[in-house]
């Protein structure tokens, strides 16, 4: 799992490190008093990372550590940050770090929108080769897959399994059924089952990546 | 969706990119949808304009094409885990309720049909009428349990067949036979999306004619493999440049080479427009930590036919 934000690879603000403790208030901070700072941290980051992709831009786990690095340190000089809340805060300053990747005159700085490439190219060719069933990477990351899976509480596996399982049009009906069943709204439901999907994810990347 | 798909005006997109960071519900609501649209996907679901959306806007970052994987992943382990036992969650008989009501009426005129030629065999064979009354009963349950599964079957297999179908449409540029030798059209099949192959040598030092890549009239894809010497690199970026060398014509996402029979490619998949007669060339750079080095460059003359 990916997850050292504030730690920065990115290389204009390498030079600048949280102490601990500066972290741990930083993480407090974003928190709110949810009572899960670690987990907030990396819900965020993931929401940042997504926010930056769907930007198009490259290398968007840089820039959300970039985003997340700048809001700590403004956090450690200012020491307390009231003008918003702190995700609300976290998108203002997102939106900077945005702004200035496209103001590089580098060409990654150039959105994938604007290169030659992207009005007829076919990604998903690219993808489709990768798909083949057969295909030694597909098997391994269907291992990784089951695997991962292994490994999650019998709870979560059971939801996830159902809850993405099913055919379009049945699975409003089987959410609601599932939401019942773990007695939770279909909005909290949608939540865990996203965590536990994003978790999966992950785990299955890093899996990929070992072997 | 429409947010997933661009689709949606500027103002509006702003403000749910400002949502999807900064609201738990937002956040999550999307993070669902897209988790559906890549489902979606996967399954053969999509089409007409989300379909091509999907292609030309969603697909275009590792990190999506990555989730696409997974999800073929998810729903591979879904089928296998249904043919061993199936998912209890929704009952059969609400599955079939949602079928066409044609094809159900189908079924039952058929289990009819079938019903009434079962009898008249018990009556003939034996004129005794309480067996006959039997084995109607017997053949009876047996057909309505045969309905049952047929049509489980029936749905399955328009899953599968629609998923099939789906997965051809996009397969269909990814041509196979490229053992033929460089610089020759391999096959441009008359398909959905025409596709010409190539297999690109890597340069060599010695003083050669770059190869002429002849490109059909037709054809809409150019579905390219560069031959690499070596990998030391783990991701690689391909550009398409004019014959003077100075502008881009086109350039591929991060790449990863990939192992076939014929040593390291890497695959790449453009637009056949990109290519007029004349001479190009792929440079290749290695991909290490944000800093690109250049590997390879791939020189060619293309010939598109009239």
């Amino acid at each position: 799992m990916r997850g050292g934000g504030v730690i920065s690879r990115f290389r204009h603000k390498q030079d600048w490190l949280p102490s601990a403790e500066t972290f741990q208030r930083f993480l407090a901070w974003l928190d709110a008093g949810g009572g899960t700072p670690g987990e907030r941290y990396l819900e965020m980051r993931r929401r940042l990372v997504d926010y930056f992709d769907r930007k198009h831009c490259l290398g968007a786990d840089d820039l959300a550590d970039e985003t997340l690095n700048r809001v700590a340190r403004r956090l450690e000089e200012e020491g307390a940050i009231n003008a918003s809340a702190p995700a609300q805060y976290c998108y203002i300053v997102a939106r900077f770090v945005f702004f200035e990747y496209l103001r590089r005159g580098d060409r990654s700085a150039v959105p994938y929108d604007e290169t030659p490439s992207t009005e007829t190219t076919s990604p998903v060719l690219q993808v489709a080769d990768e798909r083949e069933p057969e295909s030694e990477e597909g098997t391994r990351r269907f291992k990784c897959l089951e695997q991962c899976l292994d490994q999650l509480p019998a709870a979560d596996r059971g939801l996830i399994l159902a809850y993405y399982s099913g055919e379009r049009s049945t699975k409003i009906e089987q959410r609601r059924e599932l939401a019942a069943r773990f007695n939770l709204t279909p909005n909290a439901l949608a939540i865990r089952a996203c965590r536990i999907r994003n978790n999966l994810e992950e785990c299955v990347s890093a899996c990929m990546g070992k072997e | 969706m429409q947010h997933l798909l661009g689709l949606l005006p500027e103002a509006d997109q702003e403000r749910l990119d400002s949502l999807s960071v900064s609201d738990d519900t937002v956040a999550a609501r999307l993070c669902d949808a897209e988790n559906d649209l890549v489902d979606a996907y996967v399954r053969g679901d999509l089409a007409g304009e989300d379909l091509d959306r999907f292609m030309t806007h969603y697909l275009t970052s590792e990190r999506r094409r990555r989730k696409v994987l997974f999800a073929e992943s998810l729903l591979k382990l879904e089928k296998e885990r249904k043919r061993v036992t199936p998912l209890p969650l929704v009952p059969p008989r609400a599955a079939v309720t949602k079928r066409p009501a044609g094809r159900t009426r189908w079924i039952a005129w058929a289990a009819v049909i079938v019903v009434s030629v079962a009898a008249g065999t018990v009556v003939f064979d034996d004129l005794h009428v309480r067996q006959s009354l039997s084995g109607i009963t017997a053949a009876l349950r047996a057909l309505e349990k045969t309905e049952r599964e047929s049509t489980d079957e029936l749905k399955i297999q328009e899953a599968r067949t629609s998923a099939l179908l789906a997965q051809v449409s996009r397969l269909e540029g990814v041509v196979t036979n490229l053992e033929s030798a460089s610089g020759t059209v391999v096959n441009a099949k008359p398909l959905l999306v025409r596709v010409a192959s190539f297999l690109l040598s890597a340069p060599t030092r010695g003083i050669e004619a770059p190869p002429v890549l002849t490109v059909p009239s037709d054809v809409e894809q150019l579905s390219v493999r560069l031959k690499l010497e070596e990998t030391e690199f783990a991701r690689y970026r391909v550009s398409l440049k004019s014959p003077a060398g100075q502008t881009v014509l086109w350039q591929s996402p991060r790449l990863a080479p990939e192992r076939g029979q014929h040593g390291a490619v890497l695959k790449l998949n453009l637009p056949a427009e990109r290519v007029k007669n004349g001479a190009y060339r792929f440079d290749v750079v290695g991909l290490e930590q944000g800093q690109e080095e250049p590997v390879a460059s791939y020189a060619f003359n293309a010939h598109r036919e009239e």
